[in-house]
């Protein structure tokens, strides 16, 4: 511990800078201590203690521990102030010490502030900005053809790095070859569909434009018009979860072609069977493109027992390839790939259901269709 | 949203609502004391004795908390200006590292909660916060409490099969609502792979290996197609001594359906009521009662706040032609227009709903607007 309020201990010369330690209005050979500390593996975790206090108890209420004790971001002068962060106060070995609930925030200023009798110390802090690291990048957007019905129901955008979430739609757009942007095309979700590392976005072209029959659709039209060219865009300005722009704009062209009413067939696909002791790939030729996303995870290669073989799946040939590379070698039995019918199209017909299903007379009494089918083959 | 919450202020008012609430059994009987390990918090809820519902889409789990929250005399109104500068001040960081992704009343003390993100990437911290009586904003730790948990059925098995070496599963399911009416919860989904709906009724208290029932909820276009659309917000109903969902669709269409009709793997096909319009997306609903009458009130992006009277829900019929020129079809609705940029909507009291509105340079604020 520190023997007057401009000394620092050794954590704190390998954590946080103190930039201010200020003693005023108290006097004495043992003038009371106020200062920062953190964790020496994670300066975000930070604490502050007061030493040399001669405070016997803390007060009962939180207002009383608020005006005794309080840590503020700093910020320009509000009347009234701005409510102090949230943490726990204890009195540990005669040690005041203060708690913030939540890590300190890079690039943030914070003020502690003690108020006993006469006294009030305050002490500053400032959490290092965090460390430079590559922008992160779009890396692919999907479904990948040039050409993509005009009932197209999603995009999926993978990026290089975490991205952070709450105004995605202010940052994508589509356009025509103009530069004109298509109005309200996508569904904007609060939510927004990411996956659980947020490096996978999905959005959702808006569903009451793309059904017929629907109000949207019927005043507006669809989103896309078959013939025309367009450009998914993704902004530059859109902030990975460390608060970076993009490393640059990304855009993707593609041209509507006609609409896409069908279901996928698994029975009309061909299968490419690998030779027994290679690891060569299944491959499995689609009849069209089929959803990136859904054909990576809901087809798998099992063998007889069931069991799935573990391996590394592609997508080829603008989505409309399937390839497996199995991790060992092809045993030569008989395997099957599992097709689970959840599996969609560009356009959301799954194999279970068209997107737009014909209305039947009797919903709920109506049979459930298999939920997924097997294509029988053996390495040879 | 919020539905029991809904639900007990309308039966205080107008005992329109029907049906056994449990109000007398301890529903935190079964559970443990501990800390929820909540990666998220989303759409939350409140049921009777001061249980608050957080449905957590990143563990696919919805909680049930014991609040301990009981009692309380509710003040006539309550407003928090510069909403989101003041939580990132409790919170220790910047306002720009705030979202606030639901708002709902506890019934039992009137107090309202917000459910928050600190953060916007993957590490975001879920955050409960309370609004006292006098405005002032409390975290409600959660270190140690009662809570018991109900993981959502069928959540994907990560698969063998992954795309490259990287075999994590990305599927993720987004709960768009969650409610609790009749000893159940209801939890709205919607997957960001595959286009479906899912609605699940979980019993509560949960238990033990309680898996939910998930159901499939079509809504038909006109008399011709029908969609497995999912449901963005939902409210509850009572017709004829029936409780009904109300809910809007991804699409735009507001379709009813008896909950009693939500079981185990069921088809159902709600009746679509009315469509709400244009480049018109529904971000959350209340169902409340004035004199005699009861109306639903809309949140909207585009349209502003649309009041829908429910008077002869039961006689609305299927939208079955084609909509001439219209806006909407089925029920006719009046546009709230001085609500402007409403996010987050509960019922507050009686008298009162409570919103979280966005200006455009005033940040956010929590108030409570007189109903319509």
């Amino acid at each position: 511990m520190g023997t007057g309020p401009h000394l620092q201990g050794e954590r704190h010369r390998r954590g946080l800078p103190v930039l201010l330690l200020l003693a005023t209005a108290y006097s004495g050979v043992a003038a009371p201590a106020l200062r920062w500390r953190s964790a020496p593996e994670n300066p975000y975790r930070a604490w502050v203690e007061c030493t040399r206090h001669d405070i016997q108890a803390l007060p009962p209420d939180e207002r009383g521990r608020a005006d005794l004790l309080s840590v503020r971001v700093a910020s320009a002068p509000r009347n009234p102030p701005l409510p102090p962060m949230a943490g726990i106060l204890s009195i540990e070995e005669n040690t005041l010490r203060f708690r913030p609930r939540f890590p300190l925030e890079p690039g943030l200023r914070y003020t502690a502030t003690l108020r006993s009798g006469t006294t009030i110390l305050t002490a500053e802090i400032t959490a290092p900005p965090r460390a430079p690291q590559v922008p992160a990048r779009v890396t692919m957007v999907t479904p990948t053809p040039d050409t993509l019905p005009l009932n197209l129901l999603k995009f999926y955008i993978h990026f290089s790095a975490p991205m952070s979430r709450g105004s995605v739609y202010e940052h994508i757009a589509l356009r025509d070859v103009d530069g004109k942007r298509v109005a309200d095309p996508f569904l904007e979700l609060p939510q927004e569909l990411w996956n659980p590392e947020m490096t996978r976005l999905t959005v959702l072209l808006d569903p009451g434009r793309i059904k017929r029959g629907l109000l949207p659709n019927k005043l507006v039209g669809a989103v896309l018009a078959e013939g025309k060219q367009y450009v998914f865009t993704i902004d530059r300005t859109l902030k990975d979860a460390s608060g970076q722009l993009l490393e640059r704009r990304f855009q993707k062209t593609f041209r509507a072609g006609p609409p896409d009413y069908t279901q996928p067939a698994p029975k009309r696909w061909r299968l490419d069977h690998p030779a027994k002791g290679t690891r060569d790939p299944l491959r499995v030729s689609f009849t069209k493109a089929l959803d990136h996303a859904l054909a990576s995870r809901l087809l798998t290669v099992r063998r007889q027992s069931g069991h799935p073989v573990p391996g590394q799946v592609s997508l080829k040939r603008g989505d409309t390839v399937w390839e497996f590379r199995p991790d060992h070698l092809w045993v030569g039995e008989a395997h099957h790939l599992h097709v689970d019918h959840r599996l969609e199209d560009l356009a959301g017909n799954s194999i279970e259901r068209p997107f737009e299903d014909a209305l039947d007379p009797h919903p709920e009494s109506a049979g459930a269709p298999p939920p997924h089918s097997r294509l029988p083959f053996t390495p040879e | 949203m919020h539905i029991l919450s809904r639900s007990l202020a309308a039966a205080a008012v107008a005992s329109v609502l029907t049906g056994p609430l449990a109000l007398g059994a301890d529903l935190s009987a079964g559970m443990s004391v501990g800390k929820p390990e909540l990666k998220s918090i989303g759409p939350i809820a409140f049921g009777p004795d001061g249980i608050l519902f957080a449905a957590d889409s990143k563990s696919a789990t919805v909680f049930a908390i014991a609040t301990g929250d009981t009692k309380g005399v509710q003040p006539e109104s309550c407003k928090v200006e510069n909403l989101d500068e003041k939580i990132a001040a409790l919170l220790g960081t910047a306002p720009s590292q705030i979202l606030v992704n639901d708002l709902a009343v506890n019934p039992a003390s009137g107090v309202p909660y917000l459910a928050v993100s600190r953060g916007l990437g993957p590490d975001a911290a879920p955050v409960l916060l309370r609004v006292k009586s006098d405005g002032a904003l409390a975290l409600v730790s959660l270190d140690k409490i009662r809570f018991s948990a109900a993981a959502l059925p069928d959540p994907p098995a990560d698969g063998l099969v992954g795309e490259g070496r990287r075999r994590k599963n990305p599927r993720l399911e987004s709960i768009t609502d969650i409610g609790f009416t009749e000893g159940t919860v209801i939890v709205a989904g919607l997957s960001n792979e595959e286009f479906a709906s899912s609605l699940r009724r979980i019993p509560f208290p949960f238990k033990e290996v309680s898996k939910g029932t998930s159901v499939e909820i079509y809504h038909g276009a006109h008399g011709k197609l029908e969609t497995r659309s999912p449901v963005r917000t939902f409210a509850t109903f009572t017709i004829e001594n029936e409780p009904h969902l109300l809910a809007a669709y991804t699409c735009t269409p507001l379709v009813q359906f008896p909950i009693s009709k939500l079981k185990p793997g069921a088809k159902v096909r709600g009746t679509t009521l009315a469509e709400l319009g244009n480049r018109n997306r529904p971000l959350d609903m209340i169902v409340y009662h004035k004199g005699k009458d009861s109306f639903l009130l809309i949140a909207n992006n585009a349209r502003g706040i649309m009041k829908v009277p429910t008077k002869g829900l039961a006689d609305v019929k299927a939208i079955d032609s084609r909509i001439a020129g219209g806006q909407t079809a089925g029920l006719s609705y009046d546009t709230v227009a001085d609500w402007k940029g409403v996010e987050q909507l509960d019922l507050y009291s009686e008298a009162r709903a409570i919103v979280v509105q966005r200006g455009e340079e005033t940040g956010l604020t929590l108030a409570t607007l007189p109903l319509p």
